[in-house]
């Protein structure tokens, strides 16, 4: 079964080729956003719950609420993309999730005039690798740790000639660098000395001159003076877009719209419950304002310094809110807002909660209970569900008569329909209306939200899915009462048992997942297993226990009897039956189980179906093949049922030897299953 | 000390568990009269003590201090153990030398609260020290419990003095088995379950994990559970209709009085493959018998809700009526004909899912808003108290009682109380059911392939037990009993009564096919097991969406099956089509169905565009869209393609 490949077309159509991230700049941030956020406090007092003009709620960012409409682009919430803003920093901060790069770049440079700390040995034999296009990611990477390591050890700028030394952190989102010490064991050169003895003859002891700490501003300045021949050195992103050192360093921050930020509106108080983004951005605000006024009033310079301290934690925060070693964190909230890292991250993140999988629409759940009245490929559906989960079909010329009867029984009536949608896009709900007159207008090409009907694919799945075999495509079959149902022989592969398990149900909406469904995913396809190739769908229970009693050598049948047997059984095979001629003609005729077995197999003369196999019982001892007294060989010859009584070894699943494996794997016939649903008596 | 048996499934396994019916915990005591004893008696306080003595000699801890030592311990601690039997020392303290075979061990006494101690008999030279005459003492109400410690004939044992005795499980073994020196016999085996497996009758003859899984069902069976449950206004309650007490029960679930409040009903079972809708743990029940009520219960709701007054200024505040279309701006529904002034309906008024329950508008400034309780999704019930009060605050309450009536139905779940559970796969009308010569149709009908490997051979003797105390009640219930432990129970043990009354000695019947009217050619075991109704019931559980809500930051479907919520699709199933190599479905699944949105970008830098709306007050045609990145104000609209995304 080999599918053909699938080409599009694609007329007019593109397709993503690569999706790429960059670092923004302050300017791009200022560029793409649409207003200045300044404000800290979010709603003005008049009561009305109208957002303060240049607060973080401001309607020009979007909208999140039902009511009101986007000031930038009028429209409402559901189709209003959102817009940006952005908060314009007092003071450069570095951004948390940039520090190790930071931290790199400064390692490479002089932290007195900012050129490269490269020997110009080193330089040209780098010079080379640098400048190629294309570089890979891999390669990149390890270039840039290479240079890195030689820059470690130039310890004089070649350009102004000061000491450069470690460059460490310390602290949370602090860099130190330590002029005079450089190397593991930390020797401190002469001139350290020397310097040391300057400070102290100017008496001032608390000067320790030998450490010194890079706030964001100094590093700020320094990049800047990073010339361009040197860029290329510090390998960052690709050569048109790539980014410069600066752009590391936070001077603005993009204010998300507020669709990503919704404010919650509770019913039972007044008031709003505001997003853990939205609160952090307003503090950011109140943190810059304060440094403002602080510079005009000219406050101490301790303050200052513990308010950029702030407005850097809150910066982090804003990203990943569990950063460690941010002190007053546990004290009192319990929880902690979450940041943007947390949004993405883990099980209840956007990767793997909502975009690997995420709730859908056109599904449904219930109890399952048996029904051995079900062909394998059938699962019953209730009334309810198929009222509700319904499939949009296209009027065409086959089927519009059948629709407009759907159309006429309208919602509430089985089979029936929910709803139309016109070419041009117009939906009317059939509940209300006069139904009769809609069906007679209906088109070609108008599509009809009908009802789930017998027949239509469905896909079946219980949780937790370990293999393939737990997801599957059954077609509906819409049956009363309120639980799913199924043939317990489809019981194995979903592991399933009926003590109030209960499973999902799918309805696939579109032609070609119903044809993919159809083909790759039915019942038919997986009767057997991908882990070793044994059958998985096969008789269990009473099936097994009822094919075991009538292939018993004590099994004899009447004329009635035996009939009745094979129309219950063989009903669905709907080909003419002839019966064999009895085992025993006198004093009554009399058939045998087998061969009633053997009836069901190859129901007449005309039938294609030869099935050849000779296996083991369950009990078989090992002596005698099909002589053995007690009746556990089994022989099939050309579909008749020779000898042994068919038991699990040879109707069971987890066995090649298995009388559907030989069909399967020569007829590919289905129907067998549905047989031996008789009670033993 | 703990119950074997009783511990949830799942996570908790093993965790949590429950007390035996017989354990008691210590409230302490004072240590005082053992330490006076002690020191009298040969005890060297540790102040005392000198290399010499301590040599050959043993620790000696009271509460786990370490008094001193005494030169022989084994006679010390007999000693103590006499004073308490004699009730110079209280009950309570456990004695006891650890490790109890070694030579260097310690003598360790507790007095302090909180050890877990059990009651046992007291066996002196191969003799309970109860006599009969203490028995009929006691059921004469002159002896007391108190007596029976005073005299020492039972102990209160705990962890660490069990270690030092023997136990005998039954007094017939002191005879039986002379060479072993039991020290103790127990009051009864089955006292070592807890209170939930005490409902299990038989429970010595059945698999252990089932009887754990019953002692877990029975905190989920549906009953009566208080008398007063209709003057009750419980958030949920389960009430059973026609409760019946067990005719096999247990000795512990008698003292505890368990079947005053009975949680199932006595139902006929017959064992045998019919059709095949009771395959693979589901069972068939009989239609008319659920028409006379078997297993029938109600749900109760209370719908709860308060009369706010939210300001102080009464500018905003709730009052309970019924909203009408005059003064309240939004309804929530249609119809709230059925509710009185006082937005109360009254007892006896139908309400279906989506109707109001109780009226009440919110009033802010004049403008009036509905905040009305609505039933909730698949509610068709009955009122049957609508209740005014005030709650702790001084607020005015509204209480309705909801009830439904849940008759069982295909999908509800079941149990005997073997941890047999089930759901109802199919439910026959009484023509239809096998029946027996003299007209008994069975109730349910079990499937006979959940016996063999489960081996709850429990619940085919409580089926035959039942059967005999049905046919001879007064001798049956004398020598029949479903305490564990109790009596050895062979084929045997029921085959008179039946054999007795005409009934197959092995509780098997002849049963005839009810469609057909043939005799069925094997012989089918049918008894009476007692079966408890699950609070699992399909309607509760019944789930379907096309669309709906979704939720406002991520747009896609709401959770949920009171929010008419979707299932999830979840990255396991992903995996699933991913290996069936079903792309357009998964695409399907991913997108379509779920948060299909599109966005215009920028054809020059890719990033997201919107419209201008002030470029766009003129024109009626086509929408100008600008890219505010690439500064490009007034951008032709075919400069902007449309993107297909999720919207997560």
């Amino acid at each position: 079964m080999v599918k053909e490949q699938f080409r599009d077309t694609g007329s007019g159509c593109y397709k993503i080729s690569k999706v790429e991230f960059t670092v923004s700049s302050p300017e791009e941030i200022a560029r793409q956003s649409h207003l200045r956020v300044i404000a800290k406090h979010l709603y003005q007092q008049d009561g009305q719950r109208t957002p303060v003009p240049h607060g973080a709620l401001d309607k020009r960012m979007g909208t999140s609420s039902n009511s009101s409409k986007c000031s930038t682009c009028a429209k409402g919430m559901v189709e209003c993309v959102g817009h940006f803003g952005h908060v314009d920093l007092e003071l450069p901060v570095f951004h948390c999730g940039y520090f190790t790069s930071i931290l790199n770049i400064l390692q490479c440079i002089c932290k007195t005039c900012g050129a490269l700390l490269l020997k110009p040995t080193d330089r040209k034999k780098f010079a080379n690798l640098v400048g190629k296009p294309n570089i890979t990611y891999l390669v990149k990477k390890s270039l840039r740790k290479k240079i890195i390591a030689e820059a470690k050890k130039v310890h004089t700028c070649l350009v102004c000639g000061d000491n450069n030394g470690v460059v460490k952190k310390c602290g949370m989102l602090k860099i130190a660098h330590d002029k005079y010490r450089y190397g593991k064991n930390g020797e401190k050169v002469k001139a350290c000395k020397a310097e040391f003895e300057i400070s102290t003859a100017a008496k001032f002891p608390q000067l320790d001159a030998t450490i010194e700490v890079l706030n964001p501003l100094t590093v700020l300045n320094l990049f800047e003076r990073i010339s361009v021949e040197d860029l290329p050195f510090l390998l960052m992103g690709s050569s048109d877009s790539s980014g410069k050192p600066t752009d590391l360093i936070l001077k603005n921050i993009p204010v998300p719209p507020i669709c990503i930020r919704p404010s919650v509106v509770s019913e039972i108080k007044s008031g709003t419950t505001e997003d853990d983004i939205t609160m952090k951005i307003s503090e950011i605000c109140f943190l810059n304002d304060a440094l403002v006024k602080h510079k005009e009033s000219g406050g101490k310079l301790e303050m200052f310094v513990d308010y950029w301290d702030c407005l850097q934690q809150q910066c982090a925060l804003l990203i990943n809110s569990e950063m460690s070693g941010i002190p007053n964190q546990n004290i009192g909230k319990k929880k902690s807002g979450r940041g943007f890292v947390q949004r993405l991250k883990g099980k209840q993140g956007r990767f793997r909660g909502n975009l690997s999988g995420k709730r859908v629409d056109f599904s449904g759940r219930s109890v399952i209970s048996p029904d051995p009245n079900l062909k394998i490929q059938q699962v019953g559906v209730p009334i309810h569900m198929s009222q509700v989960l319904t499939y949009p079909e296209r009027v065409t010329p086959h089927n519009i008569k059948w629709l407009r009867i759907l159309v006429r029984n309208g919602p509430n009536r089985h089979p029936g329909a929910n709803f139309i949608e016109s070419k041009e896009g117009i939906r009317k709900y059939l509940l209300y209306g006069d139904r009769k007159r809609i069906s007679n207008l209906l088109e070609y090409g108008d599509i009809v939200e009908r009802h789930c009907v017998d027949g239509d694919v469905v896909l079946f799945n219980r949780q937790p899915s370990l293999h393939r075999l737990s997801i599957m495509c059954h077609r509906a079959k819409v049956v009363p009462g309120r639980t799913l149902r199924f043939n317990e022989c489809v019981c194995a592969p979903y592991n399933a048992d009926f003590d109030g398990d209960e499973m999902n149900i799918h309805l696939p909406q579109t032609e070609e997942a119903k044809a993919e469904a159809l083909i790759l995913m039915a019942n038919q396809v997986n009767l057997v297993t991908p882990r070793n190739g044994e059958l998985i769908i096969s008789a269990t229970q009473d099936f097994l226990t009822g094919a075991y009693l009538l292939t018993n050598k004590n099994a004899f049948f009447h004329k009635y009897e035996a009939e009745r047997i094979i129309m219950m059984g063989a009903s669905e095979l709907q080909e003419f039956v002839q019966l064999p001629p009895p085992s025993i003609l006198k004093p009554v005729p009399l058939w045998t189980g087998k061969q009633i077995i053997s009836t069901i197999f190859r129901p007449n003369k005309l039938s294609n179906i030869r099935l050849n196999l000779r296996t083991k019982g369950k009990n078989y001892l090992g002596q005698a093949e099909e002589m053995t007294a007690d009746d556990t060989f089994v022989v099939v010859h050309n579909s008749e049922l020779l000898a042994g009584a068919l038991d699990k070894a040879v109707l069971g699943s987890g066995a090649k030897s298995n009388v559907f494996y030989a069909l399967l794997r020569d007829f590919g016939t289905v129907n067998c299953l549905k047989f031996l649903d008789f009670k033993f008596s | 000390m703990i119950c074997p048996n009783e511990t949830p499934e799942g996570e908790p396994v093993g965790l949590v568990q429950n007390f035996a019916l017989s354990a008691c915990i210590s409230v302490g005591c004072s240590e005082e009269p053992v330490l006076n004893f002690l020191k009298d008696h040969g005890l060297i306080l540790l102040m005392n003590c000198t290399s010499e003595n301590m040599k050959g000699s043993s620790k000696v801890f009271i509460n786990g201090k370490w008094m001193g030592v005494h030169p022989t311990p084994k006679i010390i601690v007999h000693q103590l153990r006499n004073l308490r039997r004699v009730g110079k020392l209280n009950p309570e303290i456990s004695i006891a030398i650890l490790p109890f075979s070694n030579v260097r061990s310690e003598v360790h006494v507790q007095t302090d609260a909180g050890r877990i101690y059990r009651p046992l008999l007291i066996v002196e030279d191969k003799k309970l020290k109860l006599t009969q005459d203490i028995l009929e003492k006691l059921s004469n109400k002159k002896y007391s419990w108190k007596n029976l410690l005073d005299e020492g004939i039972i102990e209160q044992l705990d962890t660490a003095e069990i270690s030092n005795c023997y136990i005998a499980m039954w007094e017939s073994l002191l005879k039986s088995q002379p060479q072993n020196d039991f020290t103790h016999c127990e009051i009864h085996p089955s006292m070592i379950l807890g209170l939930s497996a005490s409902t299990i009758p038989f429970a010595n003859h059945n698999q252990a994990p089932r009887n754990t899984y019953q002692s877990g069902m029975a905190k989920q069976a549906v009953g009566l559970y208080a008398t007063n449950f209709q003057q009750r206004c419980d958030l949920l309650a389960h009430i059973m209709h026609y409760p019946q007490k067990p005719l096999t029960t247990t000795f512990g679930a008698e003292m505890c009085n368990l079947w005053k409040l009975p949680a199932g009903q006595e139902c006929i079972v017959a064992i045998l493959s019919n059709g095949g809708y009771n395959q693979e743990d589901s069972i068939i029940v009989n239609q008319s018998s659920i028409e006379r009520g078997l297993l029938r219960s109600s749900v109760y709701h209370a719908y709860v809700d308060i009369e706010n007054l939210i300001s102080a200024k009464r500018e905003q505040d709730e009052a309970f009526e019924r909203p009408g279309k005059l003064d309240v701006r939004v309804l929530k529904v249609d119809n709230y004909s059925h509710l009185e002034d006082d937005g109360l309906p009254a007892v006896g008024t139908r309400i279906n899912e989506r109707e109001v329950v109780i009226g009440k508008t919110s009033n802010n400034r004049g403008v009036k808003k509905d905040v009305s309780v609505i039933a909730k999704l698949n509610t068709h019930a009955v009122v049957t108290q609508a209740l005014v009060t005030t709650n702790e605050d001084g607020q005015r309450t509204h209480k309705v009682v909801l009830q439904e009536t849940r008759c069982p139905k295909i999908g509800d779940k079941f149990a005997s109380r073997h941890g047999q559970k089930g759901v109802i796969g199919m439910i026959y009308s009484q023509e239809n059911m096998p029946f027996a010569k003299n007209g008994i149709v069975p109730d349910v009908i079990l499937n006979p392939h959940a016996i063999p490997s489960r081996m709850t051979i429990g619940h085919l003797v409580e089926a035959l037990a039942a059967k005999a105390i049905c046919l001879s009640p007064d001798i049956a219930k004398k020598k029949i009993d479903g305490t564990a432990f109790n009596q050895p129970i062979t084929g045997e043990t029921f085959s008179e009564f039946l054999s007795n009354k005409g009934y197959h000695k092995h509780g098997e019947e002849v049963l005839y096919d009810g469609a057909t009217g043939i005799k069925l050619n094997a012989t089918v075991f049918m008894g009476v097991n007692f079966y408890q109704r699950l609070k699992h019931m399909v309607d509760d559980k019944l789930n379907i969406r096309n669309r709906g809500a979704v939720t406002q930051l991520e747009g896609q479907p709401k959770r949920g099956l009171t929010r008419e919520g979707a299932q999830r699709f979840g990255e396991m199933e992903r995996d699933c089509t991913i290996s069936h190599g079903a792309a357009a479905f998964l695409h399907e699944r991913l997108f379509t169905v779920s948060d299909a949105a599109y966005y215009k970008i920028c054809n020059t830098c890719g990033n997201l565009v919107s419209l201008n709306p002030f470029v766009n007050q003129g024109l009626n045609q086509s929408a100008v869209y600008s890219c505010r990145l690439c500064d490009q104000k007034g951008m032709p609209s075919d400069d902007v393609c449309i993107l297909f995304v999720n919207t997560a």
